[in-house]
């Protein structure tokens, strides 16, 4: 595949993501994700393997799920009412990895803005996007998210990032 | 903030998060900015991050080691007790005493817990807590021999209310099955069995109770264990269901240890500002009167295999934290509260629960059901007494 078709097709990927999560569309979010993943945010920026490292959030595909059952279940107060987000994405960096199978990683900057109860708030921050051919297309198998002032004091941060 | 926060004992740090000579973390006592340091004999020290000169902070950083503290206004040094060092171009002697930083008149530790105090005519620390002293011993030794080090992260969050609902929701099980109905939503759908505080067999044996200077217990044990050896069934990477956890953690005591990583059952609350509970020290920080900074620092286990603090990482992250299934709907009613006591026709509000059957112990403590206020009106007698103390 040429490299500008490979950019498209993750910068695709990429956008579906965007507006599957904008929509609230849980189901087909996690759809984008292999069953194997991993979905976090480091509290230390700089973290890049939170294995042994205090994170924010560091969800498998179950823990995944559990937070989609939280904000479905109409008790999880923060999201009551729900928060409106739109988040843009850009400088969007492709490369192939080493190990031959056709996995990407993705880099790329984020700006994700959320509205609820007469408050917008504006979090930044930069995507670590790791691709897997799998079933024919791109999966998620793991998405880093570096929030700027992850390691600060945050309201609560309870939707989607 | 000052009526309380200079009048008594605050806390500042733990042991471990200054275990070398220079270390030191940044901090606050009330509306105080302070730096918590480690000499280089060992001794801990607490003063004020201002520079003694034009008034500009000297250390901006939360953590870290040095041998001291240069103001990077005019150049002007001060060791790790604040103690001034140097000033540049001096041009006549000066009373260097006279311009060290500011520091804590008291610095007194009690197992790990370091406090200090503006006040120099507090009674001894341990005097001061006697009546947890056993609680917070129990808190230390809840994984045997193994010692408790702070994590190198926290997970901080900031809500939009006054820093005593911290306080008083660390021993409020009342609200538990309420406000963190989601969480146990997640639990049963999970687990398939109904996790619940109030309610089983075993309710009647917790407890909370209420000391004097405004301490407070909430005791879950016979409620809480298997309740939370539910939450570590689903933390990320749990080992697999079934699995001889000796053998998987790679160490004889390992499945002992891993059940240990839900902590004591108990939340201990140390007025004003410290509250322990889970496997976490949390700290509350007042803004203002209504803006709360909360900075919660899970605790790791020293000489045990990273598999085993691998698990309290994730398990902590469960709760807490902006993007956790606990912390976040608390923080959501403390924020509603703080809407709702913006009423200036409705004085008042209850905290009466339990009045009728609460006992009163020889010792003067307080002890009721898991459910009942006792805590929190112990906490606002002592806070009646310090705001009306003389100046």
């Amino acid at each position: 595949m040429s490299s500008a078709a490979l950019v498209a097709e993750v910068h695709e990927l990429l956008s579906r993501e965007v507006h599957l999560l904008d929509d609230r569309d849980y189901e087909g979010w996690l759809e984008l994700f292999a069953e194997d993943c991993l979905y976090w945010m480091p509290v230390d920026p700089l973290s890049e393997d939170g294995t042994l490292r205090l994170n924010v959030f560091y969800d498998d595909k179950a823990k995944m799920r559990d937070r989609i059952a939280r904000l479905d279940s109409g008790n999880a107060y923060t999201e009551e009412p729900i928060s409106l987000t739109a988040r843009t994405f850009a400088a969007v960096q492709v490369e192939e990895t080493d190990a031959g199978d056709g996995s990407l990683t993705a880099r790329s900057n984020f700006q994700l803005v959320a509205y609820r109860s007469g408050e917008q708030r504006v979090l930044g921050g930069r995507y670590l996007h790791r691709l897997v051919r799998a079933d024919g297309g791109l999966r998620i198998s793991e998405k880093r998210v570096t929030l700027l002032g992850s390691d600060a004091p945050q309201r609560p941060m309870t939707f989607l990032f | 903030m000052e009526r309380i926060f200079m009048r008594t004992w605050v806390y500042v740090g733990h042991d471990s998060e200054i275990a070398q000579p220079g270390d030191y973390k940044t901090t606050s006592i009330g509306a105080e900015p302070v730096i918590l340091t480690r000499g280089k004999d060992g001794t801990p020290s607490v003063v004020i991050n201002r520079c003694s000169h034009r008034g500009a902070a000297v250390c901006l950083l939360p953590k870290g080691n040095s041998t001291g503290f240069r103001c990077q206004f005019h150049g002007w040094t001060f060791g790790l007790d604040g103690e001034l060092a140097a000033i540049p171009y001096a041009e006549e002697a000066v009373d260097k005493a006279a311009l060290s930083l500011t520091a804590a008149p008291r610095v007194e530790s009690y197992r790990g817990f370091i406090f200090a105090s503006f006040n120099p005519e507090v009674p001894a620390l341990t005097d001061h807590l006697r009546e947890v002293l056993p609680y917070i011993d129990r808190f230390v030794e809840h994984a045997g021999e193994h010692a408790l080090r702070v994590a190198p992260d926290a997970n901080e969050v900031v809500f939009e209310a006054n820093w005593k609902m911290q306080l008083e929701n660390n021993v409020d099980g009342y609200h538990l099955s309420f406000t963190h109905q989601s969480l146990f939503g997640v639990l049963q759908k999970r687990t398939g069995k109904q996790p619940r505080y109030l309610g089983g067999s075993a309710e009647g044996e917790a407890k909370v109770e209420a000391f004097s200077n405004g301490h407070a217990v909430m005791d879950l044990r016979s409620v809480a264990t298997d309740v939370l050896r539910e939450r570590l069934d689903i933390v990320p990477g749990a080992p697999p269901a079934g699995a001889d956890l000796d053998e998987y953690f790679g160490i004889e005591g390992g499945e002992d240890l891993y059940l240990k990583s839900t902590g004591p059952p108990m939340n201990v609350s140390i007025f004003p500002n410290l509250n322990l509970g889970s496997i976490n020290i949390c700290e509350i920080h007042p803004l203002s009167v209504n803006r709360t900074r909360v900075v919660l620092r899970p605790l790791l286990l020293d000489g045990v295999p990273d598999d085993i603090n691998r698990i309290r990482l994730r398990y902590h992250e469960i709760g807490s934290g902006p993007a956790g299934f606990v912390q976040p709907d608390d923080v959501e009613m403390f924020d509603r509260v703080g809407v709702g006591l913006a009423s200036e026709e409705v004085e008042w509000i209850q905290m009466t629960r339990g009045l009728e059957r609460e006992t009163i112990a020889e010792d003067g403590h307080r002890v009721s059901h898991i459910s009942d206020e006792t805590p929190q009106r112990g906490q606002y007698r002592r806070w009646r007494e310090l705001m009306g103390a003389e100046a």
